[in-house]
């Protein structure tokens, strides 16, 4: 008799790529309470932003704000990470997958690999290095970069010969020849795809001569010579020569929007803006003057400030060129000739010495295949196949998908997206929510208060890297001698399982109550010391490091004597600190188990439904007297789905929903308090009844709307519409509209101009949208739409195509000369110069559709309540534009939907998602521990003079009742300025206090002041 | 507030330099909240001192204390039994604390660590500004709530002179011409008749003018 | 040997300058012919002047010492006739393949090490010197650069010289 399978759910989900995608997915869940596998079929998690060098538009390094997501993904308790390993096979339903997993062998046993080094020295075999876009070679034995996480090496069997060297020279007896690949199996609730994708081959460009012209290089392999980890350490060189190229062309779309040489007619999305960041970077790195020139079909910088970025770019002298090259020719020994037809139709030649192709995403046959395993239906490009009212998830229930293989695009819409997924999981498993979740159980601290200090002393070899140069032995007979130590000794790997045991017998044997360690930086493993103190019933602040790595043996190696000095040094001033450490309390406070939606239009009832689904009460404020926001004037969408038919449900969904509570005409008037416990005041209705209201956390979504131009005979003449009119037109009125013989649409109307710089990222899809609308009314119709750039990116690009095919006319304009709208008798006119006939042409219209701008909603009051900072056009700052798209500064108070910047429904509604799947997060942990490293003020000398007011880069000081500073202890983030700043040095910093940074200088000068 | 600035480091060892144990000072009344004379300003110039003499090889002992004010006898008594400790001592306080504590401890040298400078506002960090010049008959009310003693340099009474340029005071293009400022704020207030009649001369017997000051208020008097 | 022989000829002094040949005592005649041979195909090839390949030679110097070429030579017979450490054995044509390359590669990163000694140059400058492709040189120079063997110095204009660093 078949055993009837168990329906009850799994609360863990198994996450499928570590890209940033994948991280961010498996952080929401794990920190929600869920138990995350996080499978990456290479050696190392980090995906494709781990290769590059910059980030648009801030500019960040790429490796400096994905390093702590790394950190976070390999320390979280509640992730467990699979590297090189692939998934098999998935079956059951949602909430009770059976996955079947293949772990290829690393042959390196990353519980004893300290990352030393070693064996990649040693190791006589060499392949092309593939993080480096094959610039240059790698070992067999490698690590992928040196970053990476899970941290170690891997061996790469394909072309190692098993030679034996790096067994031999392993002190720490990590090399494991027989691993053999494993097949596994795992329950888990949800899956969630975020395997990224390939970037496309250009050597299926005979005539880009892209394998045979060295100096002719892709755009990843551009991001690995500018990066600093790169095989060039960040010189601007090109590969031929390694010379300094003095002029450098980028050719984009290279395997986007072409369905000449492939197959990929979409947009990739990212690559104008990329190019433009490896222009301006490039032009940095330069010693001399760097003419750089791109050159493109269409610009597509459509995002949040990419605008400003292109304009900034454009002052920094780069050129734009609108052209599509059709060949790479050789030039000389090892330059480049590229021809063009220009502007003004004649042909231009110039010789570069370095071109970047900029090549898009593509799915690859592993992809294809992974999602053919996983049961999840591909469109016709092969990215995964969503709904527009349900971006992240796949034609399979409980499988969800984010990041590039959802679509093409850049890293803040995969991290929103990776939230969403999260959400979506957290929604389906929310009754098994902590169920999987692993826990520490800790013994109670020991009160050392009566205690004399009891030093203990652990210096580290680190296998030979401080060991090789430093004379430990001496070092640690040396610390015998210091004050306080009651017991010394030397590890080959302090950091390792099996020196962690041995150091809590120790403790415990000796009655140690500080510890010491000499060893590496705090940032690779202060955290591991602290739990081992934890562990064994210690206060984790009395812990104390001593870098005599990086900032000794590895800086001194040309000098063993006084880098051994220098360690004793080091320890001597770290003992010295030591025997003040005190320990810190940190206590727990209650997060109020409640959310606040501002705002209630698409984004708004997607983030209230998705936390009630999640089990979480939420309170949806509302200022008119429907819900809806401006999707109550859409009727459909460019894919089709029937706007006003998904509102009714949604808004259906969230008003039977029990654990919502909706309030219209509602006005936020107060807002006090801290993450985990805001107080909101709010008057509801005519009656402008008050309300208070008492929340953990605060979601904005207060929309925005379409701005009612001024220009183009709008608002004088009927016949003169927005899109937004438009849409309404033809909903109410189609017969009328299949009347018009000719319409005219002009895009960038309040955009991308001297009051409003930014692009509005939604007009050109809708211009298209109503154009193929209008064809199919009336087939004999003539479209007309007036462009600068047509910003049809990633998979909208189909539908310009579409739009082209069916006969709707695009001409060009620039800045400079726009159009005229004019009246003619009872006619209305418009003249438009045109670019291929450089003459003005005048045509007819019966109909003039603008693409007016999206503006900011006015949220001046709201924002000056709440303390938000917005942008300098209305719009809420987010903490960080690419990896905390959906977060503010505040803690506690996330952001989506168009409030934050111009977006397509679908991008409202992933974005809604992600800031639900963050405020569950923060809400799920029920408790905030506060304290610890954090400032306190000592009230009695406090001259309430607000230095620490004003210098706080958080703002977190303040004069309370009895007219002295206070400082909240959960807002704190330790960082000292208001310390080091106040004139009554009033103010102490737990873990950094006076005499304990002094005890540290005046051993470091003993005997010598 | 009384805004102060701290003296040159030189000055001040120049004050102390034939002494052995020095006792710094500081008070946290105003000098703390203009950043010259709390209790960190004493750190780091008792600080700077030792690295100083220390350098010089000469012997010194430099200790460090703060008052919760010197113009108060009461707070200034907390100093009574460790005086007689010190060679010298450098008040931090104002000119009005230096005074007060070399007054009443008459055997022992007082030196001055900060130049007192005015009473004033805190614009920004960092930024102070003065505002009023103490002369005792204040008449903020005709013009605007904005003094012409103290943002006039000329302390003139009946409007800008002929050094009075887009706004700013001809000895600097910095500064603010005072009544050009009055001007506007009396524009603001609807009160430029102000200007009709020209102000009675000011009695300036109640400022410095008159000889050193004194306020005895017999209402609250013990 | 095959080693030797593959580095003499990438460094122009031919491989037929040097012989191994296997005589017992017993053998005299054999010896007779092998040396008279010897000597007039030295009498053909004429003098061998080591100052003309002053930099090849400290190259191939550098190969033979080098931990990855005497540990791929030490490994061969252990792996081609026997087993490597995953219990396979690799087929010896294969094996020699990978050896050539290992050779071929680190006699040109010889080449540029030595080319090095004589201060900052760039990669044009080393291939003029030493008679490699530029490119070559260029990738090359890379693998130094991993090494920890070279490094780059500075930019002179836009080009960019690099030193050598201690062995």
């Amino acid at each position: 008799m078949a055993k009837s399978k168990e329906s009850k759910k799994v609360g863990a989900v198994m996450v499928v790529g570590g890209g940033v995608a994948g991280m961010q997915a498996s952080l929401d869940l794990a920190d929600a309470g869920y138990y995350v596998h996080l499978v990456d079929k290479s050696p190392a998690i980090g995906g494709i932003m781990a290769q590059l060098d910059k980030t648009f538009p801030t500019n960040d390094c790429a490796m400096c704000i994905i390093s702590p997501k790394l950190v976070e993904v390999g320390r979280h308790l509640n992730i467990n990470m699979i590297t090189n390993t692939e998934v098999e096979g998935l079956e059951g339903e949602a909430g009770n997958f059976t996955a079947k997993l293949i772990n290829h062998p690393r042959y390196i046993d990353l519980e004893k690999c300290t990352a030393c080094g070693e064996c990649s020295r040693a190791c006589p075999a060499t392949a092309v290095n593939e993080f480096n876009e094959r610039l240059d070679l790698r070992e067999a034995t490698y690590m992928t970069y040196p970053q990476a996480m899970p941290r170690g090496f891997v061996i790469d069997r394909s072309i190692c010969v098993g030679c034996g060297l790096c067994e031999k020279v392993c002190l720490a007896e990590a090399i494991n020849y027989d691993d053999k690949p494993r097949q596994t199996e795992m329950e888990v609730g949800a899956v969630i795809l975020a395997p990224g994708n390939g970037v496309f081959d250009p050597s299926r460009f005979e005539t880009y001569n892209y394998m045979d012209l060295p100096n002719v290089v892709t755009s990843l392999e551009f991001e690995r010579i500018l990066s600093a980890s790169g095989p060039y350490q960040g010189h601007l060189m090109r590969p031929y020569d390694r010379e300094e190229p003095q002029k450098i062309a980028w050719l984009q779309c290279v395997g986007s929007r072409d369905i000449n040489h492939c197959d990929n007619s979409y947009c990739s999305a990212v690559c104008c803006m990329y190019a433009i960041k490896e222009a301006v970077i490039a032009k940095e790195h330069a010693h001399g003057e760097l003419d750089t020139a791109i050159f493109f079909m269409d610009m597509r910088t459509y995002g949040k400030d990419f605008e400003l970025y292109y304009n900034r770019a454009k002052e920094e002298g780069v050129r734009f060129i609108r052209s599509r090259i059709h060949s790479i020719e050789p030039e000389g020994e090892c330059d480049l000739l590229l021809s063009y037809v220009d502007d003004q139709g004649e042909l231009q030649s110039e010789v570069f010495e370095m071109v970047v192709l900029s090549v898009g995403f593509e799915v690859g046959e592993e992809i294809i295949e992974l999602s053919k395993r996983l049961g999840i239906e591909l469109n016709q490009h092969n990215f995964a196949l969503t709904d527009t009212s349900t971006p992240v998830t796949t034609s399979r229930p409980g499988v969800y998908v984010c990041g590039t293989l959802q679509g093409p695009k850049d890293i803040p819409q995969s991290v929103m997206e990776a939230s969403g997924a999260a959400a979506a999981s957290s929604a389906l498993l929310n009754e098994v929510r902590w169920t999987e979740t692993k826990i520490k159980e800790l013994p109670e601290q020991r009160d050392i208060s009566e205690e004399e200090p009891r030093v203990g002393v652990f210096v580290c070899n680190c296998g030979i890297n401080i060991g090789g140069i430093v004379d430990v032995p001496a070092v640690r007979e040396y610390a015998r001698t210091l004050p306080n130590v009651v017991h010394v000794e030397d590890n080959l790997f302090t950091c390792s399982q099996d020196t962690q045991v041995s150091m809590a017998e120790v403790i415990k044997e000796k009655s140690i109550n500080r510890m010491v360690v000499a060893a590496c930086t705090p940032h690779t493993h202060e955290d591991l010391f602290r739990e081992t103190l934890l562990e064994v019933g210690l206060n984790k602040y009395l812990f104390e490091m001593a870098n005599i790595r990086n900032q000794d043996s590895w800086v001194h190696m040309s000098d063993p004597e006084k880098a051994t000095a220098k360690a004793k040094d080091l320890v001597r001033m770290s003992v010295a600190r030591a025997a003040l450490l005190e320990p810190l309390e940190e206590r727990m406070i209650e997060i109020k188990q409640r959310g606040l939606v501002i705002g209630g239009g698409v984004a708004g009832l997607n983030a209230v439904l998705n936390l009630a689904q999640q089990g979480f009460e939420v309170v949806l404020v509302e200022k008119e007297k429907e819900l809806g926001g401006l999707a109550r004037h859409l009727h459909r969408t460019i894919d089709g789905l029937d706007v006003q038919k998904y509102m009714n449900n949604l808004i259906e969904e969230v008003q039977t929903n029990e654990h919502i509570q909706v309030l219209t005409e509602a006005l936020v008037v107060g807002f006090s308090g801290a993450k985990g416990n805001f107080t909101t005041e709010v008057l509801v209705g005519p009656g402008m009844y008050e309300r208070k209201i008492d929340h953990g956390v605060t979601i904005i979504a207060t929309g925005a709307v379409e701005h009612k131009p001024n220009e183009y005979l709008y608002s004088e003449d009927d016949r003169v519409m927005t899109q937004l009119d438009l849409g309404n037109f033809l909903h109410e009125n189609s017969k009328e509209a299949a009347k018009w013989q000719r319409v005219v649409m002009i895009q960038c109307v309040g955009s991308r101009n001297e009051d409003n710089p930014n692009c509005s990222r939604v007009c050109c899809q809708g211009a298209v949208k109503h154009a193929l609308e209008l064809k199919e009314l009336n087939p004999d119709m003539e479209v007309i739409i007036l462009y600068r750039d047509m910003r049809m990116y990633g998979l909208l690009e189909d539908y310009y195509q579409e739009a082209r095919s069916k006969g709707i006319l695009f001409f060009r304009y620039s800045a400079d000369q726009p159009p005229q709208a004019s009246r003619n008798g009872d006619g209305l006119q418009v003249t438009f110069t045109d670019q291929v006939l450089n003459r003005p042409v005048q045509m007819s219209a019966d109909a003039l559709v603008l693409g007016s701008a999206t503006m900011a909603a006015d949220t001046e009051e709201l924002a000056s309540l709440l303390k938000l900072p917005r942008n300098r056009d209305g719009f809420f700052l987010e903490a960080h534009a690419k990896l905390r798209p959906v977060e503010c500064s505040s803690e506690a108070i996330y952001l989506c939907g168009t409030a934050h910047a111009p977006k397509l429904m679908s991008e409202s509604i992933a974005q809604a998602l992600a800031a639900a799947s963050k405020a569950g997060s923060f809400l799920a942990a029920e408790e905030l521990r506060v304290g610890g490293a954090v400032a306190v003020v000592d009230p009695e000398r406090c001259a309430a003079c607000l230095v620490c007011v004003m210098s706080c880069p958080y703002g977190v000081p303040r004069i309370n009742e009895d007219n002295v500073s206070e400082i909240n202890p959960a807002l704190c983030q330790g960082c000292g300025v208001c310390v080091s700043e106040c004139p009554g040095n009033t103010i102490h910093l737990g873990h950094c206090e006076d005499d304990q940074i002094s005890a540290n200088l005046h051993a470091l000068l003993e005997g010598v002041i | 507030m009384i805004m102060a600035r701290p003296k040159p480091i030189e000055e001040i060892i120049d004050e102390i330099k034939d002494f052995n144990k020095v006792l710094i000072a500081g008070c946290d009344g105003c000098v703390t909240v203009c950043e010259a004379g709390g209790v960190k300003e004493v750190q780091v110039l008792a600080s700077a001192l030792r690295l100083y003499f220390t350098k010089e090889n000469k012997r010194m002992e430099i200790d460090e204390t703060s008052l919760t004010r010197q113009c108060d006898k009461d707070y200034l008594h907390e100093l009574l039994d460790k005086i007689d400790d010190y060679d010298a001592i450098v008040s931090l306080a104002c000119g009005a604390g230096v005074q007060f504590m070399a007054e009443m401890y008459r055997k022992k040298p007082i030196f001055p660590g900060v130049d007192t400078c005015f009473i004033g506002v805190t614009e920004e960090r960092g930024v102070w500004a003065e505002r009023c010049q103490a002369c005792g008959q204040c008449i903020l009310a005709s013009t605007g709530g904005i003094c012409p003693i103290s943002r006039c340099s000329k302390r003139m009474l009946n409007g800008p002179c002929g050094g009075s340029e887009k706004g700013k005071c001809e000895i600097s293009p910095d500064t603010d011409c005072g009544w050009h400022l009055i001007y506007e704020r009396l524009k603001e207030l609807g009160q430029l008749d102000f200007f009709a009649e020209p102000t009675d001369p000011k009695d300036w017997v109640s400022s410095r003018d008159g000889g050193p000051r004194k306020i005895v208020r017999e209402d609250v008097r013990l | 040997m095959p080693v030797v022989e593959q580095l003499l000829g990438l460094a122009g002094v031919g491989k037929e300058r040097l012989q191994l040949c296997w005589v017992s005592a017993a053998e005299g005649q054999l010896f007779a012919d092998y040396v008279t041979k010897l000597s007039d195909l030295i009498g053909q090839l004429g003098p061998f002047q080591p100052d003309d390949f002053k930099l090849e030679l400290a190259a191939v110097e550098t190969v033979l010492k080098s931990t990855r070429i005497r540990w791929l030579m030490g490994m061969d017979r252990q792996i081609t006739e026997q087993e490597n450490v995953y219990h396979e054995k690799m087929d010896s044509e294969a094996y020699q393949a990978i050896v050539r390359q290992a050779v071929a590669e680190e006699y040109e990163k010889g080449m540029i090490f030595q080319a090095l000694a004589d201060g900052p140059q760039s990669v044009r400058e080393i291939a003029g010197k030493i008679g490699l492709p530029v490119y070559t040189v260029s990738l090359r120079l890379n693998d130094l650069e991993r090494a920890g063997q070279a490094e780059f110095h500075e930019f002179e204009g836009t080009t960019a010289k690099f030193v050598r660093m201690a062995a």
